[in-house]
């Protein structure tokens, strides 16, 4: 295989996803075409990079208080309504407002 | 470890599978403690997807509430328990995209320089914060989505695949194509020197 066709398979294998055979005959080919090389590395790096520097968002605990006790509340009226009308779908008063 | 890393670990565990399982069974038979315990294990998930997603704080609080509504709302009739969170994610996912195809109307913040500077962290380490951040706010939402989904949050790609709603060799070939350009868009941010330390 020429360098070319390796190329098209960098992907599969930074991903980890080449079968065995194939990726031994990458690791091969990576040894001896810095070309290639280079793309793994930064291919994997940008990944890495990526991963340590995400910001990582998370929600208030004032945001799950409200909303909890607000899902509560329309799961509640739901579960009570369904009592009233047996075999009527399932349906949150939430949806309800909204369609107002 | 942050609880994102936390609950993401969590996840990938088969006994963490099975107790989720059981909470879906607990709340379809009218448990509304199981409600909340599916709220606590997923909301920060959901809410980091779509904070990314929309870049905006309100919005991505309105999309998680959403979201969750969505999933109860249709817990009683949905079948196919061992899925559950990524079928949640295909909910977030949509109400996204359609807030995305919505005239912009709450402004997206500008791309959290404040946040990513804390006293503990070099000017270095800032630094390629802000990169790497501007980088994927950059990227086409499709990407945005998949390196998400697979690079940060750690779902398998047949599990991707569903979220997304396309066929695994597609999912595949978006995650490859959404790799590249995030290393195109770090490359070109960076000068050579620059480039030779981080890459
Ligand atoms: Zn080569």
């Amino acid at each position: 295989m020429r360098c070319e066709d390796w190329q098209i398979l960098i992907d599969t294998y930074v991903d980890n996803s080449l079968d065995e055979t194939l990726t031994l005959r990458m690791e091969k080919h990576l040894l001896s075409c810095a070309a290639c090389s280079y793309e793994v590395h930064s291919l994997r790096q940008s990944v890495s990079l990526l991963k340590a520097n995400v910001e990582s968002f998370e929600t208030t605990p004032q945001y799950r208080e409200r909303t909890l006790a607000a899902l509560l509340s329309e799961h509640q009226q739901g579960v009570s309504s369904i009592s009233q009308e047996n075999n009527t779908q399932w349906t949150l008063p939430f949806n309800l407002e909204k369609e107002k | 470890m942050n609880n994102r890393d936390h609950s993401e670990q969590l996840a990938r565990d088969p006994s963490f599978t099975a107790y989720e399982n059981r909470l879906i069974a607990r709340f379809r038979q009218g448990e509304t403690e199981a409600l909340g315990a599916l709220f606590e294990m997923h909301a920060d998930r959901v809410y980091a997807y779509s904070r990314h997603m929309l870049r905006n704080k309100e919005d991505a609080e309105e999309v998680t509430t959403e979201t969750f509504v969505k999933a109860f709302q249709h817990a009683l009739s949905y079948r196919a328990e061992g899925a559950f969170t990524a079928w949640l994610f295909r909910i977030a996912r949509n109400l996204c995209l359609d807030r995305m195809r919505q005239p912009c109307l709450t402004g997206l913040e500008p791309a959290y320089l404040d946040d990513l500077c804390d006293d503990k962290s070099t000017e270095q380490q800032t630094e390629t914060k802000v990169v790497v951040n501007q980088a994927l706010e950059m990227l086409h939402e499709d990407y945005r989505m998949i390196l998400m989904l697979c690079d940060i949050q750690q779902w398998d790609a047949q599990e991707a695949a569903l979220i997304m709603d396309r066929s695994l060799p597609a999912t595949k070939s978006l995650l490859y194509r959404a790799r590249r350009a995030l290393k195109e868009l770090l490359k070109s941010s960076w000068n050579e020197d620059k480039l030779q330390d981080e890459m």
